[in-house]
């Protein structure tokens, strides 16, 4: 009996001496880097070369440093696992990566292919496949150094940003965990938004990245990224413009507030293949100019339906020809449809060359689902 | 001079012999009354309180010395005077024909008083007057009449200090056992109550009572408990808690594997159920066998107010239970170990508080622990007057200072405050106290092994729970050995009339306990 | 029972299942589970014709009374062995598993330690502790999957698992036999029979463990084809983690770590319910008690198991190991019913002859 007691204390020493051992790091040791930006480097001598990234971590601190409540350092590297050994001669504190959120690329480097960079990322067990990625349109530095007043810091802006822009507008939201599945399956391509700075105090996105697996090919603009996102079937809300012309006259001009779905059907006949999407807008009628009462003049609601339903169809065909003749990948990730239906046929076939033979159809459907407080 | 024997039940069926004698073992008394009063004659000298008043007993036929001897202090002398010493003095004129002896005319005739018994051993006359019993010898008559009128001060009857309710009785067991064993007789009233009586401790002697429902409880439990009993062979039982510690089944756990209690209608309601229960003589607490983990998160409230709001309270003490003992070590190991997953809106500020603070975040809570236990004890001990002054210095300023020297971070200590309030919503005061054990331990692990130690730590704790075994019955059913028609007692309260057979996890001889009850609500709709 | 059979089941391939059922059948990696369950059931089936003949004698009993005392001592050694492999192989892939993902920097032999604690303790508290921790944990394992299930469902895309059975029947069944390798526990019991009370029951809580058990194995791989897609998934080493990494809940941010902290637990029971064999069955061998002296088995086989674990070198020699230990599985459970009910048939025979 004593023995036991004698034994058990002795463990309970030693295992209270223990902590620390291993895993243990503090709160407060750590230094977080939240956001990455990778930009095409400078090699030793200061000139630009292509295999040098330059990173930027955004890093949260107590103190203000420079006018920001964050500290952005830059390294020269090869690859993401060098600058991080150049850290650590330099600073006391271990990086955390576990709680990285967000991920820049420059516009350069993401023609490119990202691969490298994600490959890092998605290796990790520790970082969470459901950070955000955006390209950034210029160098991605510069993004992160542009100063915010209503966040801690930039990184925490970009991250709600990044976030939430599909709850806002119609505009992609891309996670690695997307970017990893899109990119390994056949068929499939990612799209990135893109993240640009205005006036040196604004950063803000603007577009939308189009990649062919895990090479930009082109930046389109906020009008493109809106077909792109309703074809693609991102589930967005935002609001859309309207004007209603009715033998040449305007009749009323407003906004709606919409939600946005779609259904793709694929047929076949031969060795060619036809796609049907089928986008359907839910929405609620934010505000018009025409003073009359919508409960006696329904057909004002029709008319506004028609009107939309022209102008986003027309916008999509527009968009759907460019891709075809542009871009000829697939980006509104409609090939899955016919693979699910003849997989092993198409396998092979799917990235090359599929998109662009394919004839792909657009129907929109309109439909207004409640007008507010008032008629 | 007493002769050393085991507390040994046996059963005795001659009506006027004294039930806890032991047959060979017996020393017979002299027939002298000198002789008699001169074994006495030591005690008389130790103890101030002791009388001895010698009488004469002058019948018709008979004319005897006698003496009647009893410790003043715990005898009832008012019963004494009037139905002991009165009816002596008045047998001059009585006819005493008929009767073998004056000592068998005065038991059967004379005497008024109620329990009264009589024996002729030596360590019995002994062992009587030291309970506060009256002995009348006569002389000439190896044989002495016990005459059992001891009484002793009690507490009047009061609310029970550590099970307090809101809606139910406020009667709370006393320090006397007949006292105690009134109370539940009045709320019980079946004739198969069983009310054995055992006697334990050789110097203290305490009567120890054992009730069980005849007729309900399992024969296996009820023997189990007596032959537990008998094993015990000690100089005192002091309190029930004490006795219950010598015949537990696993003393080296930290959990209880009896229940004790200070409320009547706790002591009833199991008795229902089929177990089993021990009344101590001089100790408010009964402990009962064999006992349930739920029921250390049950208090009687929840069966006196609505279902509904029963279960709340119940899965409100569970949650302070599981709060009270993973907070801390779960703390730990999401700051030291896993800090992606604290919600990232919280990282910063956290950071922010544990800024300046010099000791890693283990000591930090470590201490701010033992800090906070400490002036729990201490509160404990403080008279009334002083244990407002202790509140506020210990709370509020030592807090504050403590914050403000950085020596530990808020957060660790809005921690540490919860996690101690929480160890109060706990009912049971034995597994308030194992809370803290445990927490320590799990603690221990998540420090060393971060998140994995931590439920590394409750893997072990559960399966210690598991194989306990209290009287047989698996201590953590309705939950391991799950028994589903249990459950609805455990973590909610079902309504009263879904209550129609006692527990499973009980063995017991007759499962139903309820007649059929209508679901609905009285009001007959056809009016 | 049936809580064990599940228990030991569960645990041991079911992270990394999802990529070996895919692999050849790609989209329909989840029908070659269902395939793949048609051999434990005949298991079950074929060890509880075996045991019924013997109901109250110890698998070692058994096998050296049928096959006489050399080659039932052989085969009864092989038995322990192999229930000790199996214990090494699961305790291992449990430590890289959690090196990876939860203490990166610990050593593999201190984490094998930790298990393997738990493991003697269970083993020592005797088999009512056994079951009833078993039950207890099954009630935790479905809360589990539920878990890992629900907040995935955000990212399925049903197009994935699209179209069923276009592959053509070959490349299920070839998965089919590699998936049943993870149904490894059946052969528990063997042990256990003897030590249950109810064994009529038996039968059926055999197959409706198999049964759960597939049922899950098949929703999970559903779920990883569903989010992940079968190319990208054989890229993944454990793909239901790396799933529901990609969910981000309000509070839990990380719900992978939240939910491998529940699955360490579970996936000791495996090695819990296989030592306790082992020892049980050395006890038997050896013929001693195994209440009194459990101290004495159990210190060399921690011991043993500890050293066994920390013999591979990395992950993917780990995962081989496992695939033998698969097919030694077969072995055992075909292999021991098959001689227990032959043999019997014979000494019938002889039996009959001599009349």
């Amino acid at each position: 009996m004593i023995r036991k007691n004698i034994l058990l204390l002795l463990l309970v020493f030693i295992l209270a001496v223990l902590p620390g051992c291993w895993d243990y790091t503090d709160l407060d040791k750590l230094a977080i880097p939240i956001v990455w930006a990778f930009d095409t480097g400078n090699n030793v001598q200061g000139n630009q070369e292509s295999g040098i990234l330059e990173i930027t971590g955004i890093f949260p601190s107590e103190e203000y440093i420079a006018g920001r409540r964050a500290r952005i350092e830059v390294r020269n590297a090869r690859l993401l696992g060098e600058a991080l050994k150049t850290r650590g001669g330099f600073d006391p504190k271990t990086t955390a990566i576990g709680l990285l959120q967000a991920v820049l690329y420059e516009e350069a480097l993401a023609k490119k292919g990202i691969h490298d960079i994600s490959d890092a990322l998605h290796r990790n067990p520790l970082v969470k496949t459901s950070i955000l990625m955006a390209v950034v349109d210029g160098k991605a530095r510069e993004v992160l150094e542009v100063p915010t007043e209503s966040y801690v810091n930039q990184g925490i802006f970009l991250r709600n940003l990044l976030e939430k822009a599909s709850q806002e507008a119609f505009l992609p939201v891309t996670t690695l965990h997307s970017f990893e599945v899109n990119t390994n399956n056949a068929g499939r391509n990612p799209v990135l938004p893109v993240v640009s700075v205005i006036n040196e105090v604004d950063a803000a996105i603007t577009g939308t990245g189009i990649f062919a697996k895990d090479k930009l090919i082109d930046i389109v603009g906020l009008k493109e990224t809106q077909s792109l996102v309703m074809l693609r079937g991102i589930k967005c809300e935002g609001y859309i413009p309207f004007q209603v012309y009715k033998n040449g006259e305007l009749l009323d001009k407003g906004t709606l507030n919409a939600k946005n779905s779609r259904e793709v059907e694929v047929y076949r006949n031969g060795s060619g293949f036809k796609f049907v999407v089928k986008i359907k807008l839910k929405c609620k009628l934010f505000e018009h100019t025409s003073k009359s009462n919508l409960s006696k003049n329904t057909e004002l609601i029709e008319e506004i339906e028609k009107s939309v339903k022209t102008e986003i169809e027309s916008n999509c065909r527009q968009f759907i020809q460019k891709m075809q003749e542009e871009f000829k990948v697939d980006c509104i990730d409609i090939t899955k449809y016919a693979l699910a239906k003849w997989r092993k046929e198409l396998e092979p076939i799917a990235d090359n060359s599929f998109m662009e033979k394919a004839d792909i159809v657009v129907d929109v459907n309109v439909v207004i689902s409640g007008s507010g407080d008032i008629f | 001079m007493v002769p050393r024997r085991k507390a040994e039940k046996k059963l005795n069926t001659t009506e006027h012999k004294n039930p806890d004698a032991k047959e060979s073992e017996q020393v017979k008394l002299p027939k002298s009354l000198q002789d008699k009063l001169d074994i006495l004659k030591p005690y008389k000298d130790k103890n101030f309180d002791m009388v001895i008043r010698p009488i004469e007993i002058k019948a018709k036929q008979m004319n005897r010395k006698a003496a009647v001897v009893y410790i003043e202090s715990i005898t009832d002398t008012n019963i004494l005077h009037q139905d002991v010493l009165r009816p002596l003095n008045k047998l001059a004129a009585e006819d005493t024909a008929g009767y073998g002896s004056i000592i068998e005319y005065v038991y059967k005739n004379s005497l008024t008083a109620g329990n009264i018994v009589y024996t002729d051993g030596l360590s019995e006359m002994v062992h009587a007057v030291f309970e506060g019993y009256t002995v009348l010898m006569i002389d000439g008559y190896a044989e002495i009449l016990i005459i059992k009128i001891n009484n002793g001060h009690s507490r009047a009857i009061e609310e029970p200090i550590l099970d307090r309710t809101i809606s139910g009785p406020r009667e709370g067991f006393v320090e006397s056992l007949a006292i105690n064993v009134s109370m539940i007789r009045h709320k019980l009233r079946d004739p198969n109550l069983a009310v054995k009586k055992k006697v334990l401790g050789r110097r203290t002697r305490s009567n120890i009572a054992v009730l069980y429902i005849e007729d309900i409880a399992s024969k296996d439990i009820v023997s189990e408990v007596f032959k537990r009993l008998d094993e015990i062979d000690v100089d005192g039982i002091l309190s029930a808690g004490q006795l219950a510690q010598y015949f537990e089944d696993n003393p080296h756990s930290f959990f209880q594997l009896y229940r004790q209690t200070e409320r009547v209608d706790i002591v009833v309601a199991n008795l229902l159920e089929g177990r089993v229960a021990v009344i101590s003589d001089q100790s408010p607490l009964v402990v009962i066998y064999p006992t349930l983990f739920i029921e250390t998160l049950q208090a009687s409230e929840d069966y006196y107010q609505k279902a509904q709001h029963g279960t709340f309270m119940r899965l409100l003490r569970f949650l302070a239970f599981i709060m009270s003992v993973s907070l801390p070590a779960f703390y730990i190991s999401l700051i030291s170990y896993r800090q992606e997953l604290i919600p990232f809106d919280l990282v910063i500020p956290l950071i922010e508080s544990r800024k300046d603070v010099p000791f890693p975040a283990i000591i930090e809570v470590l201490l701010l622990e033992v800090m906070v236990q400490i002036i729990i004890e201490a509160g404990l001990r403080m008279p009334a007057n002083l244990g407002q002054t202790i509140g506020i210095v210990a709370g509020i300023i030592l807090g504050q200072a403590i914050i403000s020297a950085r020596l530990a971070s808020p957060a660790a200590i809005i921690l540490i405050a919860i996690t101690t309030i929480s160890t109060f919503a706990i009912p049971n005061i034995c597994l308030s106290l194992a809370t803290r054990l445990i927490r320590l331990f799990l603690l221990i692990t998540s420090s060393i092994f971060g998140l994995y130690g931590f439920s590394l730590g409750w893997f072990l704790i559960l399966t210690h729970l598991i194989s306990q075994e209290s009287m047989g019955v698996p201590y953590l059913s309705p939950l391991a050995p799950t028994r589903y028609a249990d459950l609805k007692d455990s973590f909610f309260r079902s309504y009263n009339w879904d209550f129609k057979n006692r527990p499973v996890s009980i063995p017991v001889q007759d499962r139903k306990r309820q007649g059929n009850y209508k679901k609905e609500g009285k009001t007959d709709k056809n009016r | 029972m049936l809580f064990i059979i599940t228990g030991t089941l569960i645990g041991t391939d079911i992270i990394s299942l999802p990529s070996k059922a895919s692999e050849n059948s790609a989209q329909n990696g989840w029908i070659s589970i269902i395939v793949g369950a048609v051999l434990p059931f005949i298991m079950v089936i074929l060890i509880e014709r075996a045991c019924r003949l013997y109901p109250d004698m110890t698998l070692i009993d058994i096998v050296k009374t049928s096959l006489g005392k050399v080659v039932g001592t052989i085969a009864a050694v092989f038995f322990i062995l192999f229930a000790s492999y199996i214990t090494i192989v699961v305790v291992r892939v449990f430590s890289e598993i959690a090196k990876l993902y939860l203490l990166p920097e610990t050593p593999i032999p201190v984490i094998a330690l930790t298990e393997i604690i738990i493991v003697a303790y269970v083993t020592i508290k005797g088999v009512k502790t056994l079951a009833r921790l078993n039950e207890i944990l099954f009630y935790l394992l479905v809360f589990s999957i539920l878990m890992i299930l629900l907040p995935s469902i955000k990212l399925f895309d049903y197009t994935n698992i699209l179209p069923v059975g276009n592959i053509g029947l070959l490349p299920i069944i070839k998965d089919g036999i590699n998936t049943s390798f993870s149904y490894a526990g059946v052969d528990v019991m063997l042990v256990f029979y003897t030590l249950t009370g109810k064994k009529d029951e038996v039968m059926k809580a055999g197959i409706i463990a198999v049964a759960a058990v597939m049922t899950i194995y098949t929703l999970i791989t559903a779920a990883c084809i569903l989010s992940l897609g079968s190319e990208a998934m054989q890229k993944i080493m454990f793909p239901p983690i790396t799933m529901i990494k990609g969910v981000s809940l309000p509070v839990i941010e990380r719900p992978e770590t939240f939910f491998l902290t529940f699955w360490m637990v579970l996936t000791t029971k495996p090695a819990i319910n296989y030592s306790y064999c082992a020892c049980f069955s050395t006890a038997r061998l050896l013929g001693v008690n195994i209440e009194k002296n459990a101290k004495y088995i159990l210190i060399p086989y921690c011991i043993i198991i500890l050293a066994g674990a920390s013999i591979f070198k990395d992950i993917i020699q780990a995962f081989e190991f496992a695939g033998i230990a698969g097919i030694l599985f077969f072995i055992v459970g075909l292999g021991y019913p098959l001689l227990i009910l032959i043999t019997k048939y014979l000494f019938k025979r002889k039996d009959r002859r001599i009349d």
